[in-house]
């Protein structure tokens, strides 16, 4: 009876599980689709402790899946350990796990593609149903298909370390399938594992006690008794208390026992999942066998339909919903803005001397001979001379300003000492920091350079003649700008650009 | 399934022998039918084996019986042709093909690594191996067949022997390819792969790959790319790959050809001032180096000379809510280099005053 149904189930599984393949071997073929595309998010259906997890419809073919969504900008998971539960996930293939379709990469979230379970999860049952419990023959229908699971996944030296009702899920047609694998682990080979991992009330004693040889797929039998417990009365044993009491008191104990009018089956197949030395507590398939699982076949029984359908119409009832912890919205790289958040400087034509520097240090024949040639090739389409610089700048030149750079004109660079100003290098330094770099794409060359050093200017100027002087010439400027757009623009490109040339010079005569 | 040793009473070597006849004959069978049956058995005695080795049949076998099978796995090249066949097998047995392959490897006696020893006669096995996951791209599954193909390189590569072997076949750089362009599965695989060949055995690495210069500039060309056009997750992924190769001791060849060069500078700023907070931090890591440098080639000090106030203004605000103490004295030691180079100072640059500029402007 056991077999046969497993046997058909497998083959139905294979089935569906092929119809998604093919349904999906278009998003399969393009690389790097963008999930949001692909697939239309609805509501949230589940927050776990590694993300979000949403129904959603694919946007061609209406099929509904479950996907968890993982901010990898906000989680603390290495992508490597992320990456290493993708690897597993994608080892499980049986009717009675939930099953991985795919991941994506969008923006900074990862995007797992899994079925959909929509009859939501055992712990969801509980909490909805009326009475707040399950019967016999019902637990019984459900600790069968999750042994099922439990068989097929240890018989993979996998151990699934966190199984409760939460984490049993029911599909729409009421069927079990054991989901959440967010803390599962592989056993490697013959290493038993040691990481401590799950949740409180249903965790192992060996889990807790930490032993020297650590714990193996055992460990999840116990948690398949604590879970009958909880479906049979709604919680698990010492719900009520604090759950770190708990934890400090499940190696202590002797194991909980099933209290209240149940049969003998039932509290016989608790009591060997609860033995609290894992090597004397039987094996999935060992439990298979017990003579509570024939409960599961009493008239009746069948899946939790019934129950899905109840619960489904309870919570339309009461308009219950689930607030994800994240939005899915929220992007970290805006689809029309840039991806950086500052802008370097790594143009060599402008301001650098690095090319040329290059060429004086390796190339020197051909340096000797380039400018000559490309100055006149550059003569040759800049009709400009230094006079008619000024009066180009009211053209549609004015914007490129490596075209300008080619014919400047400034001789009178120290102009500046007529100004009744210091001009040591450290309050030069001074300055600069105080300068709060302005977006490029804002830059008003009046404004913000002109204007503001004026302005620096006349705070430093002492008497009031000189900043009578600066007022005037400011104003004057202005009015300059005024009748010549880009005025600024070409002179503080004249200015930066000799600053440049002659920086060496004022380093090394400052320090004569 | 430990009932096909009890049902059939065979050798244990004759397991192999079963096996292999039936991987050869997946050459022949096109008819469905008959792939299938052939399928079913290579199933079949793949599980028989996977048991076998790993010594959770009843009752328990005997080490003669073992080792058995272990030669008669040589003999017959069975490795070689799993590999081969592998395409061809099913879901789970494909999962035995990698369990069996990693037993296989930790096999050791007399303190030797007898599948290690065996597999570097085999080169042509290795070969393959390294071929397989890129092959799988083109077959059905493809997601599936690239882990588990990519799991057996992984498992390989923890062996200094194989390790070395793999690194002399220029494969190993499309690897680089399939982490820019695959699937999530493919693309974090590829990146691990990639890991352990360059991490794991650094004397090997450094006295045998990067004493060959064209070896090292490709490694970074190839890395570069990874982290200036992956997704997210395969600039992360790159970035950390790279901050591994840098912080590797034996690896002075790589570290000073890698700041040395403007080019990367550009690539590490770049991604130092991305919008991810873990890119912003992964690069800063390997920024600083480039700042700690205390031989700073020309062209990569002349980048932060011409960028000095954007990078202390970048600086100020970078990840200042930190209470890391090791970043935030590595940040202050960062700002304090960067604040001490000269302001807008081009050390070449022409001192001549009063010559006109044009010449140097033009030479673009």
């Amino acid at each position: 009876m056991t077999k046969t149904s497993t046997v058909t189930g497998l083959d139905t599984f294979v089935k569906s599980y092929k119809s998604h393949k093919s349904k999906t071997t278009d998003a399969a073929v393009v690389m790097n689709e963008k999930p949001s595309r692909l697939y239309e998010i609805k509501e949230c259906v589940g927050k776990g402790s590694f993300g979000d997890v949403f129904r959603a419809t694919h946007r061609q073919t209406g099929e509904v899946v479950a996907i968890k969504i993982i901010n990898l900008e906000e989680t603390q998971d290495d992508i490597d350990v992320l990456a290493q539960e993708i690897y597993f996930l994608s080892e499980l293939r049986a009717p009675f796990v939930t099953t991985y379709f795919k991941t994506f990469v969008e923006d900074v979230s990862m995007w797992i593609v899994m079925e959909f379970c929509g009859g939501g999860s055992c712990a969801d049952l509980l909490k909805h149903l009326p009475e707040h419990r399950l019967s016999e023959n019902k637990v019984a229908y459900i600790i069968r298909e999750v042994l099922f699971g439990l068989d097929y996944l240890h018989s993979q030296k996998k151990i699934h370390r966190d199984i409760k009702a939460a984490n049993i899920l029911l599909t729409d047609d009421g069927e079990v399938k054991l989901g959440d694998f967010g803390v599962s682990g592989q056993i490697m080979a013959t290493l038993k594992r040691t990481t401590f991992v799950g949740t409180p009330y249903w965790m192992a004693p060996e889990i807790i006690a930490k032993k020297d040889n650590g714990y193996n797929e055992k460990a999840d039998i116990w948690s398949l008794g604590i879970t009958a417990i909880e479906l049979l009365t709604g919680q698990p044993p010492y719900a009520k208390h604090d759950p770190m009491k708990v934890l400090v008191n499940i190696p202590l104990r002797k194991p909980p026992k099933l209290q209240g009018r149940f049969t003998g089956s039932a509290r016989d197949f608790i009591a060997l999942c609860l033995i609290k030395d894992p090597d004397l507590r039987p094996s999935a398939a060992e439990l298979l066998g017990h003579k509570f699982l024939n409960k599961a076949s009493w008239r009746g029984s069948g899946t939790l339909k019934r129950e899905v359908d109840l619960v489904k119409a309870l919570k339309k009832r009461t308009n219950y919903f689930k607030e994800p912890r994240h939005s899915v919205e929220d992007n970290v790289y805006p689809a029309d803005g840039s991806m950086h958040l500052q802008n370097w400087n790594f143009e060599t034509t402008k301001t650098s001397t690095t090319r040329k520097s290059e060429l004086v240090c390796h190339r020197p024949s051909i340096e000797k001979r380039k400018p000559v040639a490309k100055l006149q090739i550059v003569e040759e389409l800049s009709p400009k001379t230094e006079t008619s610089h000024i009066s180009a700048m009211g053209s549609p030149n004015v914007d490129t300003p490596t075209t300008n750079a080619t014919s400047p004109s400034m001789g009178h660079y120290n102009h500046e000492k007529d100004l009744d100003i210091s001009m040591g290098l450290h309050e030069g330094e001074a300055i600069k920091k105080d300068i709060r770099p302005v977006d490029c794409k804002e830059l008003n060359y009046f404004k913000h350079i002109i204007l503001y050093s004026f302005n620096r200017v006349l705070e430093r100027a002492r008497s009031g003649d000189t900043k009578l002087d600066v007022t005037r010439l400011r104003d004057i400027f202005e009015e300059a700008e005024g009748s010549q757009p880009g005025l600024s623009e070409a002179f503080v490109e004249e200015v930066y650009i000799r600053m440049e040339e002659i920086k060496g010079y004022i380093v090394e005569t400052s320090f004569q | 399934m430990a009932f096909w040793w009890k049902k059939t009473p065979k050798t244990a070597s004759d397991y192999a022998r079963l096996l292999s006849e039936q991987l050869n004959k997946f050459d022949n069978a096109s008819a469905s039918d008959s792939r299938r049956k052939v399928q079913d058995e290579c199933s079949k005695y793949l599980s028989g084996i996977k048991h076998f080795l790993l010594g959770d049949v009843e009752p328990e076998p005997s080490c003669e019986s073992v080792d058995e099978l272990y030669d008669a796995i040589y003999q017959l090249d069975i490795l070689h042709d799993l590999l081969a066949k592998m395409p061809e097998l099913e879901f789970e047995p494909r999962k035995d093909v990698a369990l069996i392959f990693a037993t296989c490897l930790r096999r050791s006696r007399d303190n030797k690594f007898v599948t290690v020893d065996y597999l570097v006669t085999k080169p042509q096995t290795l070969s393959l191996m390294l071929r397989t996951p890129e092959l799988a791209l083109t077959k059905p599954n493809a997601s599936d067949l690239f882990l588990k193909s990519g799991s057996i390189i992984l498992e390989c590569l923890k062996y200094e022997q194989l390790c070395r072997m793999m690194l002399r076949d220029p494969q190993l750089w499309v690897f680089f390819d399939l982490a820019r362009g695959g699937s999530f599965e493919v693309s974090t695989e590829s990146l691990q792969i990639l890991t352990s060949f360059f991490t794991v055995h650094h004397k090997l690495v450094s006295t045998e790959f990067f004493s060959h210069q064209a070896n090292l500039q490709k490694l970074i060309d190839k890395i570069n790319k990874l982290m200036a056009h992956g997704n997210y997750v395969t600039k992360r992924q790159s970035v950390k790959l790279l901050h591994s190769l840098i912080m590797i001791r034996s690896y002075n060849q790589f570290l000073t050809t890698y700041i040395n060069s403007p080019e990367n500078l550009k690539l590490i700023m770049i991604l130092l001032s991305d919008r991810s907070k873990n890119l912003q931090m992964g690069s800063f890591n390997i920024f600083k180096v480039f700042v700690a440098n205390p031989r700073k080639s020309k062209p990569v000090s002349d980048i932060m000379v011409k960028n000095r106030d954007k990078l202390l203004h970048y600086l100020a605000s970078f990840n200042a809510d930190s209470k890391d103490t090791t970043f935030l004295d590595e940040k202050e030691y960062v700002v304090q280099e960067i604040e001490s180079l000269p302001r807008l100072v081009s050390p070449n640059s022409d001192l001549t005053l009063g010559t006109s500029p044009q010449n140097r402007s033009t030479i673009e």
